[in-house]
């Protein structure tokens, strides 16, 4: 028997697994939306044994709202097909306030936003800015596991910064991966406010002071390790880029990739609208908490 | 699309085009089966599998969601031919019809979205949905805990902590 232990531990795993599988599988199909009317779907209704009346006081752990089969739905039935009449409607109402008010009672706790079916609320939840859900998050605890979802976040990353890296799974989810591209981009800007600016202290405070680090300007000119890049831009600022000082070029098209410590960003620069843009990639390495440049590479593209 | 007695083929329906649904509260609605057919999947297939004789079941939705369920279909494919927002066929009244249709209480709204996610019409989940995400836009923390009926849950060191988390983006 002991020989046989580690053989034993795996079954044991593939068990566990086919289980976790059997019951993935089974929520999905509970709550899948092309589930099809049927009326074996109706038989599996219960009636509320503590009868509606008692419902808000019981209904607290029930789930699912399945509504029982009523003495209305026969009423209903009774009916000639068509027209309900008005006497029926009534009642009928009624009822199902006095139904659906349990589900209520249950979502004061757990919020009807959680109790929504997870591929719907990350699609409702997708509408919404990124401050908003962060403010949703802090309204409770399920509003927050809500808010946090991943799917959200990742489709909130589409549509704020690019489609591209869809094969791409962050390492800390989305939500980082969202806040840490948000970060990243904001401090890209801040270079180009430097340039409008002609801010050398901002320059110098800008880049890693490492003799690696390297700038490569569209004039075509190389300069290789702090001082020397920081001469250069002394000159650039000084003399303008080409335009006059203080160019306050719009940049379009960002797109960055965030690693732990180091993130490069493409993008181009316009200097002004009629201009050919500059193709411009920025790297930047995460020292102290801290995102400084090591690379900047500028070209005119023809 | 407009094709009446849209349960061609093998289940004729009882009356020429219409369609009865029952929902989970019992009640019945006889509708236009092309309306109905047209907007929701669920019921297209439905009608396809022969529901089109019997009633057809909607265990989950109530009557209050179905009957404005049905409503949307109705007005969405009389005027647009159950075309999208995208399309040209989305006019002004439509777009009112919609408007109004998002004023609904926030109970039926959440119903309404259950409905429309279990019938599959998808214009009538976009905007249930669309409306649930302006009720949180730029809404204040306390205000969000008023609108969605919940009560703060955090202890003080997990509101620290969540306060953190969200730094980056709300200071």
């Amino acid at each position: 028997m002991d020989g046989h232990n580690p053989f034993v531990l795996r079954t044991l795993l593939i068990a566990a697994g086919a289980t976790a599988i059997c019951c993935i599988c089974a929520l999905w199909a509970l709550r899948s939306p092309r589930a099809k009317p049927s009326p074996s779907k109706k038989s599996r209704k219960k009636p509320c044994g503590c009868t509606c009346s008692c419902a808000p006081a019981c209904g607290g752990d029930q789930p699912l709202p399945l509504p029982p089969p009523t003495a209305t739905a026969a009423a209903a039935a009774a009916v000639p097909n068509g027209e309900i009449p008005s006497a029926a409607a009534v009642p009928n109402g009624e009822m199902a306030a006095s139904v659906r008010r349990p589900r209520r009672v249950a979502a004061m706790g757990s919020s009807m936003v959680e109790q929504m079916v997870p591929e719907v609320r990350t699609h409702a939840l997708s509408y919404l800015d990124y401050r908003s859900l962060c403010r949703l998050s802090m309204a409770n605890s399920a509003m927050r596991r809500a808010a946090n979802d991943d799917g959200v976040w990742k489709a909130l990353y589409r549509k704020d910064f690019t489609v591209e890296q869809d094969s791409v799974t962050p390492s800390n989810g989305w939500k980082a991966y969202y806040a840490a591209t948000r970060a990243i981009v904001s401090v890209n800007a801040e270079f180009y406010n430097i340039i409008r600016d002609s801010s050398l202290r901002g320059m110098r405070d800008f880049w890693l002071n490492a003799d690696y680090v390297k700038c490569l300007h569209a004039s075509g000119e190389l300069f290789t390790g702090y001082t020397a890049v920081i001469d250069s831009w002394r000159a650039a600022l000084n003399w303008g880029l080409g335009g006059g000082p203080g160019v306050a070029f719009q940049i379009r098209e960002v797109r960055a990739r965030v690693l732990s410590d180091i993130a490069w960003l493409t993008m181009k620069a316009y200097a002004d609208i009629d201009s050919e843009p500059l193709h411009v990639t920025n790297v930047y390495e995460l020292h102290n908490g801290r995102w400084y440049m090591v690379h900047h590479h500028s070209s005119v593209m023809a | 699309m407009a094709t009446t007695g849209a349960s061609d083929g093998a289940s004729a329906a009882k009356k020429e085009g219409l369609v009865t649904l029952m929902s989970g509260d019992g009640e019945i609605f006889e509708v236009e089966a092309a309306a109905v057919a047209a907007l929701s999947v669920t019921i297209r297939h439905a009608i396809e599998e022969g529901f089109g004789d019997r009633p057809i079941p909607l265990p989950i939705v109530g009557a209050r969601a179905l009957a404005l369920a049905v409503e949307y279909c109705r007005k969405h494919h009389s005027l647009g031919g159950g075309a999208g927002e995208d399309s040209a066929a989305y006019d002004d009244e439509l777009r009112a019809f919609d408007h109004n249709l998002a004023k609904v209480d926030r109970d039926t709204l959440f119903d309404l979205i259950e409905a429309a996610n279990y019938l599959e019409i998808e214009g009538l989940l976009n905007l249930m949905c669309r409306t649930v995400a302006e009720m949180m836009k730029g809404k204040s923390v306390e205000e969000l805990r008023r609108t969605f009926d919940v009560s703060n849950d955090y202890t003080p060191e997990e509101e620290e902590e969540v306060r953190r988390e969200v730094s980056w983006a709300l200071d």
